[in-house]
């Protein structure tokens, strides 16, 4: 048990810093219109969660614990509607935007004709369907705190209950009074009061899944370990846990009912449509408060297991007993307060709304009938309040004489029903257009009256207050009349009968009658006016013609317009209230009006009126004002007519072409949209194929830098291979002969020693001293073929350090040629065929010793197959033949000879370092390599092409040269 | 391979931004959420049951998710 003080202490704290932080949040916004506190879609998803109420805080568990799953459609339904939010809700909102709409009855009431009528039936439905809800609030809040307060025992319970009842009605009076009817203008939002409500919203999770948390891990093994309790603590026939009689259209009906719900109810459309800032936070909403609803279900069926299995009576009060019975007195008040927060957001909001339709839909359509409407619409606030405690106090007598009957879900569902019957009436407004005034009247009548009959009706008649034999024998004791019996359809439960009756007559009215009656003139004009809406058609400028004369005193309209300011606002106000209008219709600072202007400022007027009073009344009061008098009226009219007449249109005609133009610019919107989609759809296709080319690009790099990088590895192998094999042969010779001499010194000395030398001695002498020899000799050839190689490496490592400079590159091929052919002919006594066609080229800017080696290597390898040819045959006659040439800055050097060529097998590798065809006392196998290395750091090329007995052709191209005109060229 | 995929996600990501898509979706869910009290004779498999609704329920948010991302991201565009 936790001290009453303490309890009562904890709410006022409670209230108080709810109260603290609503006044901070409408400070700010006040100071900052911009604010993203409270106009941002994640507050907009938490305060409609609302719709969680202490029902649900409660009574979902409850309803588990008797029901099993059914429970589930209540926040199943809303997950389904909410999924079409995008189609409806944004509409709504956009109407409620453009027409100052106050609540759902002004909603109805503003697209059916702005009917009086539907407003009053509407304003009555709500409120006969709000009292049971907002008594389902109280009911937990009494029950909770007798239960937590200890008074259960007590003698003098029911003092006690009705004192905290009464105690909570004016508490609740006056927190719904301070958050949410200060401002006369109800379409003017309420941040503060929204963002508490998001506040609420969240502390009540955070307690549900602290409960959820005490009970499945604190008291048990976990989640799924309760849910495997399941057989063992209720009945195997326990209800809605799978298929079973008549259990498929219970599902169904509670399921329709709280998908109608979400939006439908008073409270939820405030949340979702009046108080909403952007169309864009529906779209966040779509996926938040499903999420909201799915975490604060979680733990629902594994509490009513435990409290189950724990024997415990109440099933609503599951969420508070059981920390209560283990004694966790901190969770205990913490649930306490969450339930409480559940409760007291649902009844500010839904008795705001109350306040506000009763107000606007019953109280000022009765009193703008009176002679001195003045001496009642000076006070709509106060009246406004007075609207709110009663709707509190009456929903707390309906707890009383009602409430303890009837479990919290039933309560519940009472209101549902009642919300259900404007579903057809919304939904008729935004997607069929034949819907009309008549039809909805009485489509939302019969609808209420067969809700009211079926299902509020017996509540009464359970509770004792009325007599009992109505359920059994109907009204007047006709069987027909049964009120959960209508027209003898029986066999299902009490709330899909009165769902499918009430749906019944409410569609069938509203649709029947709509086909048989057409709309008036005012209707078809609100109702096309809704459709461009609907379908975000832009408003047409108006373009002012210069017939429509500016003849209309302002003066006089503006004091029209103020005389009904003043019933509604003080003296204070009017001045800038009239401002604002005058301004928004551009008319302000005006002396004389034209008849449009003045058509203009009635319908900124009107709409500025039906934020205050709903469209109905304001609709009412300015066509009583006078604003537009009836010269005037007849005057507009002629106007309309006079510019028809002018194009020669008949209004078939006109008609016949706006809904012409009006499908065309559908299917313009629609083509519009298929194309959008295709180029997202394209442009994904190629941001992905760009992606996938980068990807390739990246790839392809990083591989030609690894195969560069293995090229180099092969090459440096190849090198280090070559250089290993041509060193090692001469260190061998090298070797082995200095062993050779080292063994014959020893033999000498062994001779020398012996001092007689005898004939044999001497003659071993001499062949030792011969065998000295060769392998002296040896050692200095190889030696000197070592030392050749090691010369033409540093030649080929030093090729790009060489200084460069213009040299005459015709003389340096001439001058390396000539080289050859002398060291040629000193050997050979043969004649050479040369043709020598090199023109003049001028200066070439390069390294000319580097290039003079590259080009002796070409010639080299020429006479050196020429050398060959002779030894083979002696009548052999070589011939070479050398071309210099130039062509747009590029050189060309042809060198072909008549030799043996090369092998096809060998061509490509004659300019890898250390490869040569020649014995390898006779060659490195670096000429080649040196010639190609040179002719590359020159920006040149070099190919090779030979075919076997034929000859062999080198094709030097030096690309893009650097040539200076030489005297020769010149001349 | 993956480009099919691609291709066909973008598909699918056009049908989603339909309005009529979310008829089905909801459709579709509303036979989801009914079905076990059709086909499941009562407490044969109460914990798969309430687990079977549970992740339906779930997958349903996750679609509403993506939808709503790819609504702002399709607006942005």
């Amino acid at each position: 048990m936790i001290n009453v003080q303490t309890v009562i202490f904890s709410v006022l704290l409670y209230i108080g810093g709810m109260f603290l932080i609503a006044f901070i949040v409408d400070k700010k916004v006040a100071e900052n219109k911009k604010s993203k506190l409270v106009n941002n879609p994640l507050i907009y998803s938490l305060s409609l969660a609302v719709y969680c109420t202490s029902w649900t805080f409660y009574g979902s568990v409850g309803k588990a614990s008797s029901s099993g799953l059914l429970f589930l459609t209540i926040y199943l339904g809303p997950t389904l509607m909410v999924t079409l939010w995008w189609v409806f809700a944004k509409k709504l909102i956009r109407v409620k935007e453009k027409y100052h709409v106050t609540s759902i009855v002004d909603y109805i009431s503003g697209r059916y004709d702005k009917s009086e009528r539907i407003a009053f039936i509407g304003a009555v439905v709500v409120l006969l369907s709000t009292i049971p809800y907002i008594a389902l609030q109280l009911k937990a809040l009494v029950s909770t705190f007798i239960i937590i307060t200890g008074f259960e025992d007590k003698p003098n319970l029911s003092e006690v209950k009705f004192l905290v009842a009464w105690g909570t009605v004016a508490l609740m009076g006056l927190f719904t009074i301070l958050f949410g009817i200060r401002k006369l203008d109800p379409t003017e939002r309420h941040p503060g009061m929204i963002f508490v409500l998001a506040i609420e919203c969240v502390f009540k999770l955070f307690v549900f899944l602290c409960v959820g948390i005490f009970v499945c891990f604190w008291l048990n093994d976990g989640f799924f370990e309760v849910l495997r309790k399941i057989p063992e603590v209720v009945p195997n026939e326990y209800s809605f846990m799978g298929h079973q009689d008549g259990g498929l259209i219970t599902w169904i009906s509670y399921t329709i009912l709280s998908a109608s719900a979400i939006i439908f109810l008073p409270r939820q459309f405030h949340v979702a449509i009046i108080e909403n800032y952007q169309e864009n936070h529906v779209s966040t909403a779509s996926w938040a408060l499903p999420s909201y609803l799915f975490l604060i279900n979680l733990f629902v069926i594994p509490i009513s297991i435990v409290g189950i299995s724990l024997g415990l009576s109440s099933t609503d009060q599951y969420v508070l007993t059981i920390p209560y019975l283990h004694g966790v007195e901190f969770l205990s008040l913490l649930t306490f307060l969450g339930g409480f927060a559940a409760a007291s957001g649902m009844i500010m909001i839904s008795t705001m709304t109350v306040a506000t339709i009763i107000t606007n839909h019953i109280y000022l359509p009765l009193v703008t009938r009176a002679t001195d409407q003045r001496l009642f619409t000076r006070f709509i606030l106060p009246v406004r309040w007075i609207c709110a405690i009663l709707t509190i106090s009456a929903s707390c007598i309906y707890m009383q004489v009602v409430g303890e009957k009837y479990a919290l879900v039933s309560m519940g569902m009472i209101s549902f029903t009642g919300a259900l019957q404007f579903m057809p009436l919304i939904l008729g407004s935004i997607f069929w257009k034949k819907g009309n005034k008549l039809g909805a009247m009485f489509g939302l009548l019969s609808g209420s009256l067969i809700w009211f009959y079926t299902l509020y009706f017996p509540t009464f008649i359970k509770s004792g207050y009325i007599q009992s034999d109505i359920l059994e024998e109907g009204l007047f004791g006709i069987t027909l009349l049964r009120p959960e019996s209508l027209l003898g359809l029986s066999g299902i439960d009490p709330l899909s009968h009165a769902v499918f009756w009430s749906m019944f007559f409410n569609i069938g009215a509203y649709v029947t009658i709509s086909s048989l009656f057409k709309r008036s003139q005012s209707e078809e004009q609100i109702v096309n006016e809704y459709l461009n809406l609907f379908e975000e058609r832009e408003d047409f400028q108006a373009i002012l013609p210069e017939t429509a004369e500016t003849n209309i005193l302002l003066i006089g309209k503006k004091k029209i317009i103020e005389e009904i300011l003043i019933r509604y606002y003080s003296e204070l106000e009017i001045e800038s209230e009239c401002t604002k209008i005058l301004d928004e219709a551009k008319v302000l600072n005006r002396e004389m009006v034209n008849i449009l202007e003045l058509s203009e400022l009635r319908a900124v007027f009107e709409n500025k009126l039906a934020g205050l009073l709903g469209a109905a009344v304001a609709h009412k009061v300015v066509g009583a004002s006078g604003l537009l008098n009836v010269t005037e009226r007849n005057n507009l009219y002629k106007y309309y007519s006079d510019t028809l007449a002018e194009y020669s249109i008949s209004p078939s005609e006109l008609h016949t072409r706006v809904n012409f133009y009006r499908e065309k610019e559908k299917l313009v919107s629609n083509q519009y949209q298929e194309l959008e989609g295709l180029v997202d759809l394209r442009t994904n296709e190629l941001i992905e194929r760009n992606i996938q080319l980068e990807k390739s690009i990246k790839k392809i790099n990083t591989m030609r830098e690894q195969l560069i990088e293995q090229e180099k590895q092969a090459s440096l192998g190849n090198l280090v291979a070559g250089v290993a094999h041509e060193i090692k042969n001469p260190l061998n010779f090298i070797n082995n002969g200095s062993k050779a001499i080292l063994f014959k010194i020893d033999e000498l000395s062994d001779i020398f020693l012996k001092g007689d030398f005898d004939q044999i001695d001497r003659l071993e002498i001499v062949d030792s001293f011969e065998d000295i020899a060769i392998s002296s000799e040896l050692i200095s050839r190889h030696g000197e073929r070592a030392s050749n190689i090691i010369s033409h490496m540093l030649l080929l490592s030093r090729e790009k350090g060489q200084t460069k400079e213009y040299f005459n590159l015709k003389e340096l091929i001439y001058k390396n040629y000539q080289l050859q052919l002398t060291t040629f002919k000193d050997k050979h006594s043969t004649h050479i065929n040369e043709i020598i066609r090199m023109d003049e080229i001028g200066d070439m800017f390069g390294c000319p010793s580097n290039l003079g080696r590259a080009i002796y290597a070409i010639f080299e390898n020429s006479f050196y197959e020429f050398s060959k040819c002779y030894e083979i045959d002696k009548e052999f006659i070589g011939e070479i033949e050398i071309s210099l040439s130039i062509s747009k800055g590029n050189i060309k050097l042809v060198i072909s000879d008549n030799g043996r060529g090369i092998p096809e097998n060998m061509l490509e590798r004659v300019w890898e370092p250390f490869f040569t065809t020649k014995p390898s006392s006779e060659g490195t196998g670096l000429g080649l390599s040196i010639t190609y290395e040179s002719i590359r750091i020159h920006n040149g090329t070099v190919k090779v092409s030979s075919s076997q007995e034929k000859g062999t052709e080198f094709t030097i191209v030096f690309n893009n040269c650097d040539i200076k005109q030489n005297d020769k060229v010149a001349s | 391979m993956y480009k099919e995929i691609k291709q066909i996600k973008n598909i699918i990501d056009v049908l989603l931004l339909k309005d009529e898509f979310l008829y089905l979706l909801s459709v579709f869910y509303f036979l989801l959420f009914s079905w076990p009290f059709v086909a499941i004779e009562n407490m044969e498999y109460p914990v798969a049951i309430v687990v079977y609704l549970f992740f339906t329920w779930f997958s349903c948010i996750v679609i509403l998710f993506y939808i709503s991302r790819l609504r702002k991201k399709f607006k942005k565009n």
